[in-house]
């Protein structure tokens, strides 16, 4: 049993710090809920493991390449995405790779590409280590260009 | 490079809740159970604990500043964080048994097991509560993937006081989500004490065999 006076305190203390933290509370579940969703039944699937990755969006075929492989977490990897249209390919657009995990928060890791030569994007990247042991990931490329922007993404596991 | 500040702390922010809730809950869990019961503001061996964290993720972040690189200082550090991620189950293990009562206290324990155990006992059971500062100091060193994202950016700051501040954006940023987890978990406590101290007890050490387990299988892997 705690003396009478170090019980006050502690209420005192509750009391201070009990509306701040309700409201701190709203706040945050407000943050989470505003953040997007994605639908990951629709998005690709990747054997990236096996080579470089494509699909059709509009009309435009987006690849995905990463090496070196297999693709293994904590080491530099150099990510490629390569436009093909029925057109000119693009050299103008501003395309990066945004990679995030299917159902934990892992903060924004957006690796920029630039452009190497015709439809051909490359930039430099890593994806972190998931102590659950967790090896799914998804990556969204987005491609803007003329005001537009397009977003692809890709699941895919690494080693 | 403010926008790289404000941008690492609404990360800590939203991931708080998303990701830092679920992967070091336990131990905040057991911050705050083990203090339920001491006079005085139970929120102070908390800030303690969350100062601890987020000085060692300034000094990783300032190291990764000053490398320029991620993948190097990360790849060093990986040693060292098995290592804290097996004493932190070790610690679970000792202080949720504790918790939970079912020795009585974290003695019977001292005077059954290693040197390790018994260290791992007399810095949680010290007199003063300060002794959650090193504890949060050694936290910090855990492995955890949205730290990893972070560090990154702190790599690519472009100097270590900027990598430093980065990461000290990062985790002021987490602190919001586990301190009202702290308190949820310190609230209960206070209200059904038996039930959710023993409850809470084995929840940690089941957290503390998992982190364990977690330890020894990244050992196997490397």
């Amino acid at each position: 049993m705690l003396p009478a006076t170090d019980r006050a305190t502690r209420s005192n203390s509750g009391r201070l710090y009990r509306l701040p933290l309700a409201a701190l509370f709203v706040l945050l579940m407000l943050l989470r809920a505003s953040a997007p969703a994605v639908d990951d039944n629709a998005v690709a699937w990747c054997r990236i493991n096996d080579g470089p990755c494509r699909t059709a969006v509009q009309n435009l075929i987006v690849s995905l390449d990463i090496t070196p492989r297999p693709v293994m977490t904590m080491r530099e990897l150099s990510f490629t995405v390569s436009l093909l249209t029925t057109a000119q390919a693009p050299v103008d657009a501003a395309v990066s790779v945004d990679l995030t995990m299917p159902g934990m928060v892992m903060g924004r890791n957006t690796i920029i590409l630039k452009s190497r030569s015709a439809g051909r994007y490359e930039g430099m990247g890593v994806i972190v280590r998931c102590p659950s042991g967790e090896k799914l990931w998804r990556a969204t490329i987005d491609i803007r260009r003329a005001g537009r922007t397009v977003s692809v993404p890709f699941l895919f596991e690494v080693e | 490079m403010e926008a790289g500040f404000f941008l690492a702390f609404t990360t800590g922010l939203a991931g708080g809740f998303g990701h830092c809730i679920g992967m070091c809950g336990p131990i905040v869990a057991m911050t705050a159970l083990r203090t339920a019961s001491d006079p005085g503001p139970g929120f102070f061996p908390q800030l303690l604990y969350h100062a601890g964290r987020i000085i060692t993720y300034a000094v990783i972040g300032g190291l990764m500043g000053l490398a320029g690189s991620f993948v190097n200082v990360a790849g060093r550090m990986m040693g060292i964080q098995q290592v804290v991620l097996v004493l932190a189950g070790l610690v679970m293990t000792v202080m949720g048994l504790s918790i939970a009562g079912l020795f009585g206290s974290t003695k019977w324990i001292e005077r059954h097991n290693n040197a390790v155990l018994s260290a791992a006992s007399r810095v949680l059971s010290l007199g003063s509560r300060a002794r959650f500062l090193p504890l949060g100091l050694l936290m910090g060193l855990l492995p955890c993937g949205l730290s990893y994202t972070v560090f990154i950016a702190a790599a690519g700051a472009g100097s270590p006081a900027a990598g430093a501040v980065t990461m000290l954006a990062f985790g002021a940023g987490t602190v919001p989500a586990l301190l009202l987890f702290g308190a949820a978990v310190t609230w209960l406590s206070s209200r059904m004490r038996a039930a959710v101290q023993r409850a809470g007890g084995i929840m940690v050490v089941v957290m503390g065999l998992y982190y364990l387990a977690k330890g020894i299988r990244f050992y196997a892997e490397m």
